[in-house]
């Protein structure tokens, strides 16, 4: 039974503001209230992170503006140890989990998937509304925890235990971590919610003509993004399920025996903290490329109609996204090589990680030869894809030595670490993000955003990152350790002073670029030029429909697809491009 | 050149359509693009298989800590073999009950439906019991990783077969006002579906149980 057959919609009718705007079911305003939510989390955790890098450039120096912002998180003007772990935890669990999950996915699965398929709307516009509801109550929580006395969770985004665990053990083990776990509980309802309907749609709701192998890349990436989701969100839940027993009812599932808290033997005993290492990154690597896939498929699509070519090796591409997503299921254990397991066990996951660059490579060969000798066109969504791949290559290549127990051991915990995770999945995934934003902004609000000033965000960005980033390899062979709270002590680390200037001084600098583009969205989204259905001459079936399209989508029609996605620069056709929806015949010269 | 002609369904399949190597093209297919399944269905079953992938995190678990020793062993109340039975009669009730409802004998299938309901009431009440007695016999949530992990599986258990009975209630509501026929049993399907699976999961987790003490 296919559903769009028999379920009859109507096409335009008239809605409430509340029915509209807040509680709507439709896909396109539910993903455009997940990419506001995300920006405003994306600055959020922007801004999270400029406090850390002003702790690191001038340790115990007073800075008497941070006491007027922060008041007791940094009397004196010096921030306090305690508050820099619950910096770092937050902007960690923001970008990660609300930015480049729930914002990435949230809105462009919303958004392209009924879209690019030919649908009306997503298979359970109820559900998907509950989606982004419990999305925002996650939110409303995680916000909150920053606002408690004691102050938000302060063990890392990954909560290891026992610091997660004993709710005395730093100040932002108490009641911070409560609403953290309390948040991701929700969170990962959400996240499931959405995936149920990303997966029934692309399956169940596809048009006349649109079989799986002429699907766009973007739904392949969102498609087995979904997947990834559903299968390991779930055991991260477990994981946070026991947490919360450990916390709340005395059980020791991760609290070891022996433990002393302030000259006080710890109750628990015979617990295991490794065993929520596992359970963590059982969902914290698929997490990994539940971030990437997303991006990696939207930089393709942009990319093939960027450079007026088809997208070299489609069925390839399709393939390794497919197997980028089945294998890293499989490789959680790379995270653990310190963490005294078995070395015969290590060396399967060197082997597993490293397996997973074969897909990773060919694909991002065949993007490379998408846009050898195309016809390039510099829009701010293609330089932010070019950016993608500028970003994730270097990120990619030190990832090889990460993945080899041997090397892991010496570069494990260090800034080398943070360089190379804000390469490839960080960064790189922001950018696929800000190429989709500047690639669909037209269909999405119906009108254009600025040229000019996405290209000076784009520039910005991208120097900065690397100015960013670039250095911390550096000082992570050196041994600098991450998430320290000052440098001062050793003179291994000390000698890095200038760098963490330097670095600081580009974070702000990267970081004002953004401002650019948060000026550019809102002041295009009302006096934008207007934009034409279809700006950039593209394929796919979302560039049919009006911009923006109206609920519904399509007209009294659905449409039907008689092409593959990417037949750019055909010979013999009389323009670059051939939508899917011609049903012309070319014949060559 | 460009040959401006309607082209049928029956072109691109037998591949007469010139394709760029753009991906997808020739090798379309035109029928059955949808799943041979109803798209609420599916998605049940997606969302049973994220609760597979929640129990076999928590049973994983069970194992690894199981096999590091330090594990009390203790005795199940005998009630719990007698809830096992309750949950497995009201899967038994629930099915027979569809057979009544697919011959459109409705009033057995509303009276089948409700003692499948009425049993998986009794079966909550009896873990409350079973609960109860275990603290009786002084084994908490805390006393020891093989009662913590018992208590988590079935209280966890125990939290998704609320969501069932509150489903089950809901259908059977819906049954006494005269919703469902044979024709139109979607609802009941979808309800009678996660109420087998809850009970499969509950017969493994109690022989994962039995088996890992």
């Amino acid at each position: 039974m296919t559903g769009h057959e028999h379920s009859q919609v109507e096409v335009h009718h008239k809605e409430g503001f509340i029915r509209k705007y807040i509680f709507s079911t439709d896909h396109k305003t539910i993903a455009k209230q997940y990419l506001i939510t995300g920006i405003i989390w994306g600055f959020i955790g922007m801004i999270l992170s400029w406090f850390m890098r002003l702790q690191l450039a001038y340790p115990n120096q007073p800075i008497p503006l941070l006491e007027k912002i922060l008041g007791g998180w940094a009397e004196g003007g010096i921030l306090k140890p305690e508050f820099y772990t619950a910096l770092i935890t937050m902007h960690g669990t923001i970008m990660v989990f609300f930015l480049l999950t729930a914002g990435l996915s949230g809105t462009f699965s919303n958004y392209l998937i009924p879209l690019q398929i030919g649908a009306r709307d997503m298979a359970f516009p109820v559900l998907n509304m509950l989606s982004y509801w419990v999305f925002f109550a996650a939110s409303v929580v995680m916000l909150i925890s920053f606002f408690v006395q004691t102050g938000p969770a302060g063990a890392g985004w990954t909560m290891y235990p026992p610091l997660s665990a004993l709710k005395n053990a730093v100040p932002g083990s108490g009641f911070g971590t409560t609403l953290w776990l309390i948040s991701m509980a929700l969170f990962i309802v959400s996240s499931l919610l959405g995936a149920l309907n990303y997966i029934t749609t692309t399956l169940n709701y596809r048009t006349k003509g649109m079989s799986m192998g002429r699907l766009p890349i973007t739904v392949w990436g969102m498609f087995v993004t979904a997947i990834l989701g559903l299968l390991s969100f779930p055991v991260l839940l477990a994981g946070a399920v026991m947490l919360i027993f450990d916390r709340e009812f005395g059980t020791s599932f991760f609290v070891p025996s022996g433990l002393v808290l302030g000259g006080q033997p710890v109750p628990h005993e015979g617990g295991n903290p490794i065993l929520w290492q596992h359970l963590f990154w059982f969902l914290g690597h698929p997490e990994v490329y539940i971030v990437l896939l997303p991006a990696v498929s939207i930089v393709g699509e942009v990319l093939a109609t960027n450079s007026r070519k088809p997208l070299f090796a489609y069925k390839i591409c399709v393939g390794a996204i497919i197997g980028i997503g089945a294998l890293s299921m499989i490789v959680w254990g790379h995270h653990m090589y310190v963490s005294g397991m078995n070395p015969i066990l290590g060396e399967i996951f060197v082997v597993t990680t490293l397996a997973i660059s074969f897909p990773t490579a060919i694909l991002i060969f065949n993007y490379l030869v998408t846009v050898w000798r195309g016809s390039l066109r510099f829009t701010p969504g293609m330089l932010f894809a070019l950016g993608f791949l500028g970003l994730f290559i270097p990120g990619a290549l030190t990832g090889a030595f990460l993945a080899t127990a041997p090397v892991d051991i010496q570069l494990h915990d260090t800034y080398f670490v943070v360089a190379h995770f804000h390469f490839t999945m960080a960064t790189a995934a922001a950018f696929g993000m800000f190429a989709g934003v500047y690639h669909w902004f037209p269909k999405m609000f119906g009108r254009m955003m600025n040229d000019k000033l996405g290209k000076i965000h784009f520039w910005g960005t991208f120097i900065g990152v690397y100015l960013i980033f670039f250095p911390m390899f550096f000082q992570g062979i050196a041994g600098v350790p991450r998430r320290y709270y000052s440098f001062t002590e050793y003179n291994f680390t000390s000698q890095f002073i200038g760098l963490n200037k330097f670095i600081t001084i580009a974070a702000f600098i990267a970081g004002a670029a953004q401002f650019i583009f948060l000026f550019n969205f809102f002041w295009s989204m009302f006096k934008g030029p207007k934009a034409d259905k279809n700006p950039w001459k593209a394929n796919t079936l979302e560039w049919q429909a009006d911009s923006p399209p109206p609920h519904g989508n399509w007209g009294p029609e659905l449409p039907v697809v008689y092409r593959g996605p990417y037949e750019y620069s055909v010979p013999g056709a009389e323009e670059d491009y051939i939508p899917q929806t011609a049903s012309i015949k070319v014949e060559a010269k | 050149m460009v040959k401006e002609k309607e082209i049928g369904f029956s072109d691109i399949d037998s591949g007469k359509i010139f394709n760029n190597g753009g991906g997808g093209g020739a090798g379309g297919r035109l029928y059955s693009y949808g799943l041979p399944i109803n798209s609420a269905k599916f998605g049940l079953w997606l969302f049973i298989s994220a609760i597979i992938m929640l129990f076999s995190a928590f049973t994983s678990a069970y194992i690894v800590r199981h096999s590091a020793g330090d594990w009390l062993r203790f005795k199940l109340p005998e009630i719990f073999w007698v809830n096992t039975l309750i949950l497995v009669l009201s899967s038994v009730a629930i099915q027979l009950s569809y057979f009544q409802l697919k011959k459109d004998n409705l009033a057995s299938f509303k009276a089948l439906f409700l003692l499948s309901t009425l049993l998986g009431i009794s079966f909550l009440i009896g873990q409350f019991i079973g609960w109860g007695q275990l603290k009786e016999m002084g084994i908490y949530v805390s006393t020891n990783p093989s009662s913590s992990f018992f208590y988590l599986l079935t209280i966890v258990h125990a939290v998704h077969l609320v969501g069932g009975i509150f489903a089950l209630i809901y259908v059977l509501i819906r049954a006494l006002f005269g919703h469902y026929s044979s024709g139109n049993r979607l609802g009941v399907e979808l309800c009678i579906t996660y109420w087998h699976f809850l009970d499969v999961l509950w017969v493994y987790l109690f022989v994962f149980i039995n088996v890992m003490v």
